[in-house]
């Protein structure tokens, strides 16, 4: 089944009320948000590289109230174990049986903020959730609430007593992306209402939960013309050759871009995709999924820059693929 | 669709021109990009010295052409790297003149041809004003004669500077090619009349401004598209093919031009300018034909000359011009027919004329007249004695006509050596074939000597038998008589057309030198053969060189004669006159049968000749429809300059019209391809690539989007994702999409061109921004 035009409309609508809605709390940040969103529709997990006091929870929760869902907010710290994660099973003793506690990953959108604070063991823990969406303590398994998405923070600038992502997990986020500092007029604003902490805001709910598993699957059915496949397979492909990168991007990368496509595509009111989708997505899909050469680095080239050069070097298509 | 595009903006914003070139300039300024400018530029400025080859003919030329381009851009560069003010450069230009312009420019006036003098500096100095003047007065080539080679060291510098400065430091790089086009201007305006070698001088000036404008056209790309790739590359590689593909339209057109089309005669400066010596203001040398021939005289001697080959003549003048009473030396008028005087500076190329060198050494004795006796063609002359440095100054040269001349006259005790290439023994003169040059016109032949050449050379035969048939015939029929001494009969003196027609139809004839040779001349011109009558001196019969081998002529010993051109363009001398011998009575008058009415004579004597060639050469009184074919003469030259100009114009256009030929088929195509999807992507494509004509930088790699983006306003982003829609939708696009799609293309278009100026415009249509590079690499962009 193939999206309709119709669908796409109402899809744009949804998406334009749920981001209009939390940009109310994050001022001046509608890339980010919109950005956000599309990870949470396309069923992927948000990686946010940001310095302390960017408006990171505030997005969480804003995001979580929009779609009248649940947040956690989990700080990582060296000494946090799995099980402060996941939860734990308790022996009730007038119940004369085990009780399993659940931990605050069981919400719609989880902030785990500072994730590279973490021991690697419980970075895994986190990270085997967000791929299976489940936990199993004890030998039960327990299904986290859908819909369902991690934002993690990491902290670019303060790297003493931290343990890096491993690559294989850094892949396993569908988007990589910074929320930065607002501008200078989102900022007045900021500080005309400083007499609300910026958690108390509310958000009013403008979807259903259950609505937003609708649009996630409403978004997989958006039509990807052959070239546009063809298009995203030539811009891995180019991570790949780079001279700069050691490890290109993976079939996953590919894949995940794809599905983002088809989300930032629904979100635009289409039903199909063009090549402006996969370039928008490009950057915070595939940048994070590179492991650049060091010498490269060592250049000052970084994962972002490569993706745009590859951006200018591949063409585009332009023309539809003869029948 | 044209609906939303009517809604959207109706301004579309103009790119910014020059891409935000830095100091740098637009090319860039690094090490290649410079050394790249500085090939091309140089590569401009060789192109356009070429027409001033000619003009010089000397390693002298190519020594200054070097230096003053290598000093030019050497300045430029400099100037680029080390950001000199304006005036700094001004300053160098000077100074590198200075240093530079003695040995290079007057290396006459330079110590062991490198350390300049102070005569050198003056001559320099005032070269830069004087040289110009003089160096369209004087014979070509000039070689390195005084200061004649500071006009193009003077503006092979000054351009090479510009050039290279408008290349590396300003926004318009591609402006760098005005500089060269002033000098290549400048050396056809102040060249020759024939280059051989203006077609490959101007094709090669294309080229080399072709490769330049797509060089910078190409640079300017990469400042939109940083860090080049292969594509990148492989689109810069197409729009080089692109414009080597035009180029090898223009030359095709242009070789194909000039073999199919009369080569038109050039109007220079050179041709344009009064020549400094006029031949209309001295007297004919046959006008005094007679006197030379009166007793207190005859015996005169007139000039010494040794060196003179066994039987030769010397000549005094070649005449060309005829109006009907007097033969006279052409070239007042700087016509074709009958050349020009000018200057001569040390030398003429003579290499390609037929004959033998000769050197002659001439004394003159009672010889006082403006010509300066020689045979043949001239190569070089050298005044000796107190009057050489005046006769060197006043001394002009006719190369058509082989006539010299000083301004103020030969002296007694006058010497010169004159080194000339002396023609070929004649021919059997019933072998000769005409030959081609054009004379100034002559007036209708008498219906005597009409008659005469009836009865001797009737027109069956050969032109070659008719010649040598009326030269025999003068030979067997004439007699000589001056009309001077009491012991000669009359002979009325003169050559206008009655005394002709009176010596053709008198019986015994009689005449002497000027008579026959201007009827044989006449008779000649009427057969087919161009004929000019020679005034000389001609050794007496009999008379042998003294031991010493100086051989004296005296007054008496002035002749005229004629010379024909063969076919193979050589001038053969023939001798019409018949041999002195006893003349018989006089037979009494025959009455004329008269076959139908005779022609009426030229104009009475008191006309000026000169003023009756210039009035109407060519037509004769009894002409009965003399309007209609002059009307219709006028008509052909009217067609035959407007079809040159046409052809001319149509020459330099053409790389032009076939870029806009190009960019129509282009569009046709895109207009009626197969598909509705096809079309409508054919749209967008020529919507972008009219955008790109415009300036704006529209790269290959960019979405349709970004695009429409880079040109502004909603409509292009409205037709960018209807076509989007069409191309990537899985329902593709609706019946009558594409004619949509193309009135909103055609909207578009209209609105990118209203805000500009005509030359914009035009700038536009001719543009090579979307031929090439990017249609390329948007169809390499299919997969």
């Amino acid at each position: 089944m193939t999206m309709t035009p119709e669908d796409a409309t109402r899809f744009a609508a949804n998406l334009d009320r749920l981001v209009g809605a939390v940009e109310e709390v994050l001022l001046g940040k509608n890339r980010v948000v919109r950005l956000a969103f599309t990870a949470f529709l396309s069923e992927g997990h948000l990686l946010l590289e940001d310095v302390p006091g960017t408006g990171k929870t505030s997005l969480a929760r804003a995001m979580a109230q929009s779609v009248d869902g649940t947040s956690n907010r989990v700080q990582f710290t060296p000494d946090l174990l799995p099980g402060d994660i996941t939860g734990v099973t308790v022996y009730d003793q007038r119940a004369g049986r085990f009780e399993f506690h659940p931990g605050p990953v069981f919400a719609n959108i989880v902030l785990a903020d500072e994730i590279n604070r973490a021991s690697p063991k419980t970075q895994s823990a986190l990270l085997e959730v967000m791929e299976e969406e489940q936990v199993t303590v004890d030998g039960q398994t327990h299904r986290v609430e859908r819909p369902f998405m991690v934002i993690a923070t990491q902290n670019p600038v303060e790297q003493a007593g931290t343990y890096r992502l491993p690559e294989a997990q850094l892949d396993r986020f569908l988007m990589r992306t910074s929320i930065g500092y607002p501008d200078h007029a989102s900022t007045i604003r900021i500080l005309e209402g400083a007499d609300q902490r910026a958690h108390e805001q509310l958000v009013q709910p403008q979807l259903a939960a259950a609505e937003i598993i609708e649009m996630a699957a409403l978004a997989r059915t958006v039509y990807v013309d052959p070239t546009i496949h063809d298009y995203v397979s030539r811009l891995v492909d180019a991570t790949r050759t780079a001279k700069e990168v050691r490890l290109g991007v993976s079939v996953r990368g590919a894949l995940a871009l794809i599905r983002a496509a088809k989300t930032h595509a629904a979100g635009r009111g289409r039903h199909y995709v063009v090549p402006d989708d996969v370039k928008a997505l490009a950057e915070p899909v595939l940048a994070h999924r590179l492991i650049l050469d060091p010498e490269a680095e060592f250049d000052g080239v970084t994962a972002s820059n490569l993706i745009a050069q590859v951006l200018i070097e591949t063409p585009p298509p332009s023309t539809r693929q003869a029948v | 669709m044209t609906g939303a595009a009517d809604a959207a903006e109706r301004r579309i914003p103009r790119p910014s021109r020059g891409g935000g070139a830095g100091p740098g300039g637009v090319v860039g300024d690094g090490p290649v990009a410079i050394a790249m400018s500085v090939l091309l530029v140089t590569a401009l400025l060789a192109a356009a010295l070429v027409p001033w080859w000619p003009v010089y003919e000397s390693g002298a030329f190519l020594v200054a052409a070097v230096v003053s381009v290598v000093a030019g851009a050497t300045i430029g560069v400099l100037g680029a790297r080390l950001r000199w003010r304006a005036w700094v450069v001004v300053v160098a230009v000077f100074a590198a003149y200075v240093v530079l312009g003695v040995p290079v420019a007057v290396p006459g006036r330079a110590v062991a041809g490198v350390l300049p003098t102070p005569a050198g500096l003056v001559d320099l100095l005032a070269g830069a004003a004087l040289s110009w003047k003089q160096l369209v007065t004087i014979a070509v080539p000039v070689g390195s004669y005084q200061a004649l080679l500071v006009p193009p060291f003077l503006l092979g510098l000054v351009a090479s500077t510009l050039a290279m400065s408008i290349a590396l430091r300003t926004r318009r790089p591609a402006a760098a090619v005005l500089p060269p086009a002033v000098v290549l201007v400048a050396g056809i305006a102040l060249g020759v009349v024939h280059d051989d070698f203006a077609i490959e001088a101007g094709l090669a000036f294309l080229v080399s401004s072709i490769g330049w404008l797509v060089y910078v056209a190409i640079a300017q790309r990469r400042r939109v598209v940083t860090d080049r790739t292969v594509d990148a590359a492989l689109a810069d590689v197409r729009r080089v093919v692109g414009a080597s593909a035009l180029l090898a339209v223009a030359m095709v057109g242009a070789t194909a031009a000039s073999v199919a089309l009369p080569m038109p005669q050039r109007t220079v400066v050179r041709s344009e300018l009064q020549p400094p010596f006029e031949p209309r203001d001295h007297e004919s040398p046959l006008t005094g034909f007679r006197a030379a021939f009166e007793p207190d005289v005859a015996r005169s001697e007139m000039l010494e000359v040794r060196g003179l080959p066994e039987g030769s003549g010397i000549r005094i003048a070649t005449l060309d011009s005829y109006d009907g009473v007097v033969y006279s030396v052409g070239g007042s008028d700087g016509a074709a027919a009958s050349g020009q005087f000018t200057r001569l500076p040390y030398r003429l190329d003579q290499s390609t004329t037929a004959g033998e060198p000769v050197r002659l050494e001439v004394a003159v004795d009672a010889y006082g007249d403006v010509w300066v006796p020689g045979v043949g063609r001239l190569e070089q002359i050298a005044f000796e004695g107190a009057r050489s440095a005046v006769l060197t100054e006043g001394f002009h040269y006719n190369d058509v006509t082989g006539t010299a001349a000083v301004a103020d006259g030969l002296q007694r005790g006058d010497r010169y050596v004159a080194e000339s290439v002396a023609p070929l023994p004649a021919a059997d003169l019933a072998e000769l074939t005409p030959g081609t040059s054009v004379l100034p016109a002559a007036p209708e032949l008498p219906e005597e000597l009409q008659r005469l050449l009836e009865s001797w050379a009737p027109v069956s035969a050969e032109p070659g038998a008719r010649l040598a048939a009326v030269i025999e015939g003068f030979h067997r029929e004439g007699y000589v008589s001056h009309g001077i001494g009491d012991d000669e009969p009359p002979s009325r003196s003169g050559h206008a057309l009655d005394r002709i027609a009176e010596l053709a139809s008198a019986r015994p004839m009689v005449g002497d030198g000027e008579q026959y040779a201007v009827a044989a001349a006449l008779l000649a011109r009427q057969i087919g053969f161009p004929a000019r009558v020679v005034v000389g001196y001609l050794p007496a019969a009999g008379a042998a060189a003294a031991p010493d081998g100086v051989r004296v002529f005296r007054s008496a010993d002035l002749q005229a004669w004629i010379e024909v051109q063969d076919a193979d363009g050589a001038w053969v001398q023939v001798d019409p006159n018949p041999l002195p011998r006893p003349i018989p009575e006089r037979e009494p008058d025959q009455p004329t049968v008269v076959s139908r009415p005779q022609s009426a004579l030229p104009p009475p004597a008191d006309r000026t000749p000169v003023e009756d060639l210039a009035a109407e050469p060519e037509l004769s009184p009894d002409e009965p429809d003399d309007d209609g074919a002059w009307w219709l003469e006028g008509l052909l030259a009217v067609l035959r300059v407007t079809g040159i100009a046409v052809a001319v114009l149509a020459l330099f256009t053409s790389p032009f019209l076939a870029i806009v030929v190009a960019k129509l088929r282009r569009r046709r195509l895109r207009r009626n391809a197969a598909t509705t999807v096809e079309r409508i992507e054919g749209g967008w494509q020529e919507f972008a690539d009219t955008a790109a004509d415009y300036g704006y930088a529209i790269t290959p790699t960019a979405t349709r989007s970004e695009q429409a983006a880079t040109v502004g306003g909603l409509g292009p982003l409205v037709l960018a994702s209807v076509v989007d829609r069409a191309v990537f939708a899985p329902d593709g696009p609706a019946e009558g999409d594409d004619d949509r799609v193309w009135t909103t293309v055609d909207e578009l278009q209209r609105r990118l061109a209203e805000p500009r100026t005509r030359r914009e415009r035009l700038r536009a249509a001719i543009s090579l921004g979307s031929l090439g590079g990017y249609a390329g690499s948007r169809r390499g962009a299919r997969s």
